[in-house]
């Protein structure tokens, strides 16, 4: 259990005007970035190796933009709901208390699927998927 | 298990027998061994020199690569025997005149000396045969005729003991033995070595009472090259494409009236539109490309594997196009096909990707490498490759598929102007051209007119058969280490 000072009508408000939205973005942000990663992975041909070692810039690219659309659209309902005629009291004690939470969401959207499942060649390109898939069994 | 020893009799014959060479490295000839003997009176001719390199390029990547019992690659051993000289004898005497010790002959016998003036001309008499004979079949015959085989066995260590000794065995053994002679009759060592080697073979066989076990075939091979007058050096006696003819039909005739018993099957190959070949008088630069003629009188050895023994017939073969050659064109056209074709993908597999990607490894370190290669993990352990015991084989199996390459871009280019079965001109200079030079594209390699779709296209691509590398189970026995990957890419590719 959080130990918030918030309301439980505060927090109310604050859940379906911040946090569930934002999960919501940060969920279809996810199957859209995730996507386009297997689409990449699905359709290159790589003819050595130091190739496919640059498709890590692309992958790093990918999950920081990622993240960063997650953190706008998590500060963006955060700033309009704070300057609204009706600011939520202890919204940024919420804020910080949730922001691990949807760093995790980010990361588990993203690095997750493709290190654990990223087709041909690019299977070895997202941080740690080769222990993590001779730990699935790989 | 099955013994064929071929016979490689002058220039074109070494051409051949490098030829059966690479055939045997695909498995075309199914589980057998190959023991190769050369028969050359020049001893640095460039034809004889490359096959020897061949052949051993072959033996070393065989020691390295046979542990694999499923793959055709390297699935049977070599013996090479070595390149006999019918001149070993007589290294101090350098012509014909020497040799019969004519100032001799002039005080022994004068009619001798008298019929040996009729049949060679001074030049002829005084050319100097450290080059060979020179394209001229009398000159050959003089010199082969002298072989006794019975004198040539109880020579200690001979190459001739080792040969005979080890057919006599064999036959012993209850192994199925052939012996397959390759030459050209219209050029000088080929056209009197087949058949008087042969008769001597044969009646030396017969003598001991094997010669009914055994199959004795021979690739003569007919005119299929010309060239201009040797400009090397200032030549009065040297082959002359002039000639050609008239030294065929001479060596036909003799085979016609003589050879009756003698062989089992005789495969005549020639070509009609003659490749043009720089001309040397023997040596080090008597080195032409590999003709597709060549490639026949190699495959000559499985037909003659399911012929019968002892009826002597001869066989022809042709093109059904006289302006190029077809995949249809090859005696079991299929099979040669899907051997030839593997061949070819795996040796520019191999030589222009991953060997350079093992490279790179080396170079980066094993775990960097790996996360954009993942088939590297199914074969070498991260933590150790242990590139030191790979060198060896890898430098063997880069040498062996550049001089595949190589002969398979000559043969493809030997007619006419287009390219034939391969489609290997692209890669230029294959000696020189590896380095760096990264090839992903299988799907333009082979030329068989096939029409591929464009996704038939796209997928025949290496980055596809690396991922089946590392997605497939492996179904081979050994399938770590460099020689697991080099079978496995044989394998699927």
């Amino acid at each position: 259990m959080i130990p918030l000072s918030m309301s439980s009508r505060d927090l109310d408000t604050w859940w379906s005007n911040i946090f569930s939205p934002t999960t919501n973005i940060i969920f279809v942000a996810g199957l859209v970035t995730t996507l386009i990663w297997f689409i990449k992975a699905t359709t290159s041909k790589y003819t050595k190796s130091s190739d496919v070692l640059g498709a890590r810039l692309l992958w790093w690219g990918i999950f920081w933009g990622y993240l960063l659309l997650s953190f706008i659209a998590f500060a963006g309902l955060n700033y309009f709901a704070n300057n609204s005629n009706k600011p939520i009291k202890g919204i940024f004690e919420a804020s910080l208390w949730s922001a691990p939470f949807l760093l995790l969401d980010v990361i588990l959207l993203f690095w997750l699927p493709t290190a654990s499942s990223t087709p041909k060649t690019l299977r070895y390109i997202p941080p740690f998927s080769m222990s993590l898939r001779k730990l699935i069994g790989d | 298990m099955r013994k064929i020893y071929v016979i490689g009799i002058g220039g074109s014959g070494a051409k051949c027998v490098e030829a059966s060479i690479f055939l045997h490295c695909l498995g075309v000839y199914g589980e057998a061994q190959l023991g190769v003997f050369l028969v050359d009176a020049d001893s640095s001719n460039g034809n004889s020199q490359r096959t020897q390199i061949n052949l051993n390029n072959s033996i070393e990547c065989y020691e390295n690569f046979k542990q694999v019992r499923e793959s055709d690659f390297m699935s049977a051993g070599f013996k090479n025997y070595g390149v006999w000289n019918p001149l070993a004898d007589v290294v101090h005497e350098t012509n014909l005149q020497d040799i019969f010790n004519k100032p001799a002959l002039n005080v022994n016998s004068p009619a001798l000396r008298k019929l040996f003036d009729a049949l060679y001309s001074p030049q002829e008499q005084q050319a100097k045969l450290d080059v060979g004979f020179r394209g001229r079949p009398p000159i050959g015959s003089i010199i082969m005729s002298r072989t006794n085989l019975d004198d040539l066995k109880n020579i200690q260590g001979a190459l001739w003991q080792k040969l005979l000794t080890d057919i006599e065995t064999d036959k012993g053994n209850g192994e199925e033995v052939i012996i397959h002679l390759f030459g050209s009759v219209f050029g000088g060592t080929g056209a009197s070595g087949i058949p008087t080697l042969a008769t001597l073979l044969s009646n030396y066989f017969q003598d001991k009472g094997l010669r009914s076990g055994f199959h004795l075939n021979a690739s003569v091979l007919l005119p299929y090259f010309g060239f201009e007058k040797p400009q090397d050096a200032e030549q009065t006696i040297f082959a002359e494409t002039k000639f050609f003819a008239l030294n065929t039909q001479a060596a036909l005739q003799y085979l016609t009236e003589n050879a009756n018993g003698v062989f089992d099957t005789v495969y005549l190959v020639g070509n009609e539109a003659k490749e043009n070949y720089r001309s040397f008088t023997g040596g080090a630069q008597q080195q032409n490309n590999a003709h597709f003629v060549e490639l026949y009188a190699a495959m000559a050895i499985k037909n003659g594997l399911e012929q019968p023994i002892g009826q002597t017939q001869v066989a022809y073969i042709s093109r059904t196009n006289k302006d190029g050659l077809d995949w249809e064109d090859l005696p079991e056209s299929q099979y040669m096909k899907s051997k030839l074709a593997k061949g070819v993908r795996f040796a520019y597999a191999w030589l222009f990707n991953f060997s350079l990607e093992l490279d790179s490894a080396k170079q980066i370190g094993a775990k960097k490498f790996a996360t954009g290669a993942p088939w590297f993990l199914r074969f070498f352990d991260l933590k150790n490759p242990d590139w030191e015991s790979h060198a060896r084989a890898k430098e063997v199996l880069d040498k062996w598929t550049r001089g595949f390459l190589i002969w398979a871009q000559q043969i493809s280019g030997s007619f006419g102007q287009g390219e034939q079965l391969f489609r290997l001109k692209s890669l230029g200079n294959i000696q020189a051209n590896q380095q760096n030079n990264y090839r992903e594209d299988l799907s333009e390699l082979i030329n068989d007119g096939l029409i591929q779709s464009a996704a038939e296209r796209r997928n025949d691509c290496l980055d596809n058969f690396k991922n089946q590398l590392t997605d497939q189970k492996m179904q081979l026995s050994q399938p770590t280490g460099l020689v697991g990957l080099a079978h496995n890419i044989f394998y699927i590719i």
